[in-house]
């Protein structure tokens, strides 16, 4: 499969800030592919970067073979891009701005973007700045499917939506992906509604990748146990076995991607009694909070 | 694609333009009222002698408008843009990113031409009502350093809006203001200046290549 989207060594700092280092992933074609992290670990960042509007510190990021700081006019209108907010032109109206955009794109399709403000109790002359963020959201989604690119990039497609707005956004996503063969970039602080969403994820944390693995070998591999620790004080530390953990009084819960007798026979070294060991279900939410942790 | 960006550009220009359009004629109104009422109360023989021995400057109201043209029709096209970072969208249309730049500044620039345009074939008309050809053409030549700073202040009021960096913003800002500054004040006196200035004016609108070289590659 191609890769759409390559990044290579990447390397980047605000001032003396670094937000990564050496930051590696690639995206394949017709895969749905979700950048996870925190706020603040530089998801936005890496979307500046491929869209080059921002020149990275060292590195490269590629897209469609083509570096993304001199992007040809080609390749620009084989990428959909949903800036974080669902920034559009708010002095347009939902008729003009189809009208402005449908010039600048050879394969444009207005049908998906008539259908899908069909849907919202809006009439075509209004302007985007009278409308609720939720509507907006559904103009700037509408647009990238008349747009029909190869590529779609959305950062943080849920700011601001509410429940029905979110799915609203991804069902209609999804089916369009699935339909069309799309390939999907996608951020969101909203974990739970990417859980049968994504293909592959990507897990960040401040400077460094955490979990880069398709979705499913993620919730399969990645375990959360709770057991009894021998006092409230007791300790535990990160290392290969144990990626994350918690102490609240005399209860433990650790995160791991290891086997569960590889788990017991470290905490048997730890002089922890084995038969208080039990194993969580996790939605993909707690899994993400259980690597990144809660602060 | 260069008829839908001006399209676009045009939703964000039209009322400013037409209140432009709109403040224009009431001065040019006022010029003409103050001209009838001079040549009624100085009488036309005392009205002709202020002005061709005096110079008395009947005209000068017109003076600081098309600046202030240049400057709002400036910010209502590019304030937008840079409002949550809204040039974004038009730097990924699929087109050259100067060449977006510049068709851009270009409808600011045509609309500018239009406007400076009337204000001259207005100003003829009226001045022709009392005055000879030469008085005219005077006139006109006096007018038309103020109209070079008319675009001279668009040009540049778009780069400072464009720049993504407040450092540059603020040398930016004293440099233009130096700029228009000794527009105003050397090139009535100096007429054989103005094609200089008329080509500075034009390289000024250079400066948004960089602004929008700065806000692409998202120096900050």
């Amino acid at each position: 499969m191609e890769n759409v989207v390559e990044v290579k060594n990447l390397t980047h700092y605000y001032g003396n800030k670094l937000v990564f280092e050496n930051f590696n992933f690639e995206i394949k074609s017709g895969r749905i592919f979700g950048l996870l992290g925190k706020n603040g670990t530089g998801k936005t960042t890496t979307i500046n970067i491929l869209n080059g509007f921002l020149k990275p510190t060292s590195g490269q990021c590629l897209m469609f073979g083509e570096d993304s700081y001199k992007l040809s006019p080609e390749t620009k209108a084989r990428v959909g891009f949903l800036i974080e907010g669902h920034i559009q032109y708010s002095f347009m109206s939902i008729k003009q701005i189809e009208k402005f955009y449908s010039a600048f794109y050879p394969k444009w399709k207005k049908e998906p973007y008539y259908e899908l403000m069909a849907k919202l109790e809006v009439t075509q002359d209004q302007k985007l700045s009278k409308m609720s963020c939720g509507q907006r959201s559904q103009v700037a989604l509408g647009l990238i499917l008349a747009q029909d690119p190869d590529l779609l990039i959305l950062d943080d497609y849920s700011m601001g939506l509410d429940a029905g707005y979110r799915r609203l956004f991804l069902d209609y996503l999804i089916e369009y992906a699935k339909a069309e063969a799309k390939t999907i970039f996608i951020t969101s602080h909203i974990i739970q509604d990417l859980e049968n969403f994504l293909d592959d994820c990507l897990i960040i944390d401040y400077r460094s990748v955490l979990v880069a693995m398709p979705i499913k070998e993620f919730q399969k591999t990645f375990k959360q146990y709770k057991f009894h620790v021998p006092n409230p004080e007791f300790r535990l530390s990160k290392n290969n076995i144990i990626k994350n953990y918690e102490i609240l009084k005399d209860k433990a819960t650790v995160y791991t991607f290891s086997e569960r007798p590889e788990l017991e026979a470290y905490l048997n070294s730890l002089s922890i009694n084995n038969s208080t060991v039990e194993e969580v279900p996790m939605t993909l939410e707690d899994a993400f909070i259980g690597i990144t942790g809660k602060y | 694609m260069y008829s839908a960006l001006l399209y676009k550009e045009w939703l964000k220009i039209r009322w400013a333009f037409f209140s432009m359009v709109f403040l224009t004629m009431l001065t040019l109104m006022y010029i003409a009222l103050n001209m009838s009422s001079y040549n009624e109360f100085m009488t036309a023989k005392g009205f002709w002698g202020n002005v061709i021995l005096l110079g008395f400057p009947f005209f000068t109201d017109i003076k600081y408008i098309p600046l202030l043209i240049g400057v709002v029709i400036a910010i209502v096209q590019f304030s937008p843009e840079m409002n949550l970072s809204r040039l974004k969208l038009t730097l990924h249309l699929p087109a050259d990113e100067n060449k977006l730049l510049l068709q851009m500044i270009s409808l600011g620039f045509m609309l500018l031409t239009i406007l400076f345009f009337l204000i001259a074939i207005i100003l003829w008309a009226i001045v022709g009502i009392y005055f000879p050809a030469e008085v005219v053409a005077f006139v006109l030549s006096a007018s038309f350093p103020w109209l070079v700073v008319g675009v001279a202040s668009y040009f540049l009021t778009a780069a400072i809006i464009l720049e993504p960096v407040w450092a540059r913003r603020l040398i930016l800002i004293p440099f233009a203001l130096g700029f228009l500054d000794i527009y105003l004040s050397i090139a009535n006196t100096h007429l054989q200046l103005i094609t200089f200035l008329v080509f500075a004016a034009i390289v000024s609108s250079l400066l948004i290549l960089f602004s929008g070289y700065h806000f692409k590659r998202g120096i900050k």
